[in-house]
This record gives structure tokens, sequence and C-alpha cells, in this order.
């Protein structure tokens, strides 16, 4: 049971992990076979060390450098918070494959910002274009890939995934569990010319009200399966159509107008987020953990010195 | 059935058998104590809980994923954690031994209990599937095992309290001296898992969602939890809170880890619900 509390084999241990992770391997390791008895003795090692090296009275002079760090960890961590509920800037949009984002285009923002509760643009002169999807068999996306403008720097393709945001002039791009299916419609109107407009669907969203691009009615579409792209248009005032089932291509006769339905697009919303109080906070946790390694490492000594 | 998940089933029920025999066997050290059963409680629990380990690490094998999806692998795995944190005990301080007469009912409840509990496994979301996952969720089991082990000793230092002049069974345990000693070491252990807990969740929402904190219910109550435990080591620390006060305070200390691991998780709408109720 010592010999598993060994601070020898903590030090080994988190050093093998640090070089798997520094040569890119961690990822392919986890969650491999050499992984998880790896990371279990990992867990028993920090219980046992834990357990039989932590003095029960800690506030002596020899611990004061860890009881200090361990409590400006925290003080660091507070004041990190504070900045970052002063300073940090979130919004969110969602974009369709074959979309182009322009940050400084006004087609979104929502949350905070600059202008406090209103819409505001990050105008920090990126661009996403060129947007693909890559799918799980959920219908939620896997992989958004796009090709970036960072300041009128044209960059190659860059992928974002779950847990690995994509870092955009100050700030980071984010994959957001928010996805779903964009209806495109498409009103020709009896003077000639056309007008678009799009429905976002949610999977938890299976009716929806929209307005019809050009005409003052509202009709409702209904999604019985957000995998499948057909739909039910019920709605119409004068009971001209009370019922329709459509698939992408096919078109109505709303009064003078014709409608199309168009076609049917997955869509992701993308979170961007600018944190100044983040490094502060990470600081914060990387002084505390080490205020709390003081105590064992006096501990430590002490037994090496008697 | 396939063939490994039939052994894997028969390797569980042979840990519950364990875990049932060490239960017997420290009950009756209560009552018959010349005739050494604590030992044999001892060696039963020691092999359940190896049997036990390699049933998990030959389960997340099998399913390619830790013991933290499903209710009843969270309570199957919990249920190791509180029988590691009570053999600490017992190696450090031999004298806790009688202890097991509550423990190991409480480990072979709890494995019941996530072997009754629905085993349906679920999509797992994107953001969820992480390294940190295992990180996290081990922190916080952790987290339970030490307190629940904390809380026990004291529960045990308060039954012992109220009993007048000596009894067979304050025979057999160590000086409520020690017994305070060894609930405040697993207080501070589990204040410092928890404080790693809550790091190692902090970075993997800001990876994910972009944000470190949310105060969301269940981060919310973890941080109270946190606090919880913060104030009781202070209390005893700096300002030398009696043993009877530390006891009292430990058991308010698992009633929150109950509503910060259990019951807010399942109960309130969450971010943390996709992952609970999945």
């Amino acid at each position: 049971m010592r010999q598993l509390g060994s601070l020898k084999l903590t030090a080994g241990l988190i050093t093998a992990f640090l070089l798997l992770f520094l040569l890119q391997w961690f990822w392919s390791a986890f969650p491999g076979w050499l992984y998880i008895p790896a990371v279990i003795l990992f867990y028993g090692n920090l219980a046992v060390c834990l357990f039989i090296r932590l003095p029960t009275m800690y506030y002596n002079t020899g611990t004061k450098a860890g009881y200090v760090l361990f409590h400006g960890g925290l003080a660091l961590v507070i004041a990190g918070a504070l900045v970052t509920a002063l300073f940090k800037w979130e919004g969110g949009f969602e974009i369709c494959p074959g979309q182009s984002f322009i940050d400084s285009a006004p087609s979104y923002l929502w949350g905070k910002g600059p202008q406090l509760g209103q819409i505001a643009y990050s105008n920090q002169g990126f661009a996403l274009e060129k947007v693909l999807l890559e799918h799980n068999p959920d219908g939620s996306i896997r992989k958004f890939a796009c090709v970036t403008t960072d300041n009128s720097v044209a960059q190659h393709e860059k992928v974002i995934e779950s847990n690995h945001p994509l870092p955009l002039g100050k700030g980071h791009v984010y994959l957001s569990n928010r996805h779903g299916r964009a209806l495109k419609f498409k009103s020709f109107l009896p003077e000639g010319n056309s007008l678009e407009g799009t429905v976002h669907f949610s999977p938890d969203e299976t009716v929806k009200s929209f307005k019809v691009p050009g005409l003052p009615y509202t009709l409702t579409a209904e999604f019985s399966d957000i995998l499948q792209n057909n739909i039910r248009i019920t709605g119409f005032p004068g009971h001209m159509l009370r019922k329709k089932h459509m698939t992408p291509g096919e078109t109505i006769i709303l009064g003078m107008v014709l409608l199309k339905y168009e076609e049917a697009l997955p869509w992701v919303g993308l979170t961007m987020v600018r944190d100044p109080g983040k490094p502060f906070v990470y600081a914060g946790f990387i002084v505390f953990c080490i205020g709390l390694a003081l105590f064992y490492i006096y501990k430590f000594a002490n037994r090496i010195q008697k | 059935m396939h063939f490994p998940a039939f052994y894997l089933e028969i390797s569980i029920w042979l840990v519950i058998l364990l875990y049932a025999a060490s239960s017997v066997f420290f009950v009756l050290q209560l009552n018959f104590r010349g005739w050494h059963f604590d030992r044999l409680a001892w060696y039963c629990a020691l092999l359940g809980l190896t049997m036990h380990a390699v049933v998990i690490i030959w389960r997340w094998l099998l399913v390619g994923h830790g013991p933290y999806r499903t209710i009843q692998e969270i309570l199957v795995c919990d249920s190791s954690f509180i029988v590691l944190a009570f053999l600490l005990a017992v190696w450090r301080t031999p004298k806790l031994r009688p202890l097991g007469a509550f423990v190991m009912p409480l480990a072979l409840i709890a494995m019941g209990g996530g072997l009754m509990a629905s085993h349906e496994d679920a999509f797992l979301s994107p953001s969820l599937r992480s390294p940190w996952l295992v990180v996290h969720v081990l922190f916080a089991k952790l987290t339970v095992g030490s307190i629940a082990a904390a809380t026990g000793l004291a529960a045990v230092f308060l039954l012992d309290g109220s009993r007048k002049g000596q009894s067979s069974f304050r025979n057999l345990l160590p000086e409520p001296e020690k017994i305070t000693e060894v609930s405040l070491r697993l207080l501070q252990t589990s204040f410092i898992f928890s404080s790693l807990m809550i790091i190692a969740g902090a970075i993997w929402a800001n990876d994910a969602w972009g944000r470190y904190w949310g105060w969301d219910a269940v981060e919310t109550w973890s941080l109270i939890t946190w606090g919880l435990y913060g104030l009781i080591l202070h209390l005893r620390l700096a300002w030398r809170l009696p043993d009877r006060g530390l006891a009292i305070l430990l058991i308010f200390a698992l009633i929150s880890s109950i509503i910060a691991f259990f019951l807010i998780p399942y109960g309130l709408e969450s971010i943390h619900s996709q992952y609970f109720r999945s």
C-alpha cells in the first residue's frame, strides 16, 4: 500500500501523461487499453498519497508558503471571475453548409457584448466561408470545417469540433450543441420578382410558424422527423390551404403568389467568446495546485530529513 | 448474452458475494470477538475490492467508456470508492475495523441499488466525449467516497458519545480522538478532490462551451458543498471546533454532497442534465 502512495510514482505518472500529451499521443491513447489501467493507478496513487501524507494540522511555519499560495490561488480565481463578469464578450450565430459568415455583418449576435442587451457585432475582421458539416447518427454536428479569413489574411481550412474551439481574432469560436434544419422558401410574386426566407428548426421543435416572404400571411410548418426533409404546411387565411405535405422542390399557390419549398439544409450554432478573465482564472488554478503540492513536498522533505 | 458479458455478470455477482460475506463477518465480530471474524471480513473486503476494480476495468474495455454514463455504472463504481476509503482508513488505523459492520452493508446496498437501476446505454453528446470526463467524474467519485467514509466515522463518534459508561461496542473502537483525526483527514482528502473536480470541470466547460463557470444548478451546489468542506476545515483548524461539532457538521457536509451529486443532477433541469439523463 505504501508503494501505491509513493511520490515517485506520482511524478512518474504525471511525466508519462505530460509526455504523451506533448507528443500528441494522448488523444489517440484515450481511451486505450494502456490508458485505463494507467489512469486508475494514478487515481489510486493520488488517493493513498493524499490520505497518508496530508498533515492533520498544517498551520505551521514549514507549510506557510503552501498556505499562502493555496489561498492566493483562490484570490486570483475570484479576481479573474470579476474580470470575466465585467469584460467578457459572447455571442452566437447559426450557419448552413455553403454559407459565409462575416463578423461585421448584422447577421447575429445575442448575449453580452460591447452594447449590453442589444444586437452587437464582433467586428474583429474575420470571416468563415465554404462551410462544411459532418453529422453524428442522431443528426447533431460532429465537425465544422470552413475556410477562414482573419484580418484580410486568408487562412487554410480550419476545423471546429466539440471541445476544440478555433482561435479567431481576439476570441474563440465554439461549436455549440444547437443544430437543426433550415427550410428555405422562395416566393414568386405577381410582379415577376422573388423573395427568399428561411425557417430554422431545432430537433426539439416539431412545429413552427413563419411569414411567407413578401406576403402578410403566416403559415405553420410541421417537421415530423428532423432527419427527413418532408414537411407539412398548414394555415393560410380564407381556407385555401389547410394541410399540404411538401417535399423539397414542390410548390403551392397562395392567392397570387407561388411559394416554393426549395430545400432543407442542416444548420449549426456557433458561439463566439472573448474572455479576458480566463488567463487569471487558469493562473489561479495553477497557483492553487502548487500551494496544495507544497503541503506534501514539505511533509515529504520532513520525512527524508528524519 | 455475449461470452465475455456473461463472465462479467458472474464476476459482479462474485463481488457482491464477497462484500456480503465481509458484511456478515464484520457483524459477527461485534458479538463473537474471540473468533477473529474481522480478519476474514477484511480479506473478503480486500478480495472483493480487487475483483471490483478488475470488473470496472474489464467493463470499461468491453463497452468502450468508463463507469460514468448510466445510473447502474455510477452506483456500482461509487460503492467501490466507499470500500476503498474504508480500507484505507482501516489500513491506517486498524482499530477502525469494526466500522466495517456499517460501511460494508452500505457498499452492498449501493451495489444492489445499482444493479436494479436501469442500465440502458444512450448516445453521448459530442461535448461529453472528452478525456476531461474521466478526470472530472473520477474526482467526483473520490470526493463522494471520502466524505461518505468521514461521515460514517462521525456518526459512530456521535453514537458512541451518546452511550453512558463502557459498552462492548465501545471497547472495539479506537479512542474518540483517533476517530476524529481520521474523519478530519478524510474531510481534507474530499476537500482536495472536490477542488480538483471543480477545476477539471471548469477547464472542460471552457473547452466545450466557452465559459468556465455558468452558475448552473449542479455547479452552484458543487461550489456550496466545496465551501462547506472548507468552512468545516477552517472552523476546526483555526477556531478549534470541538469534536462533537465537527461530527455534526460532517453529517451536513454529506447531506450537501448527496444533494449536489445525486438529487440536483437528476431532479433539476440544467446543462448537466444531458449527461445525467442521457
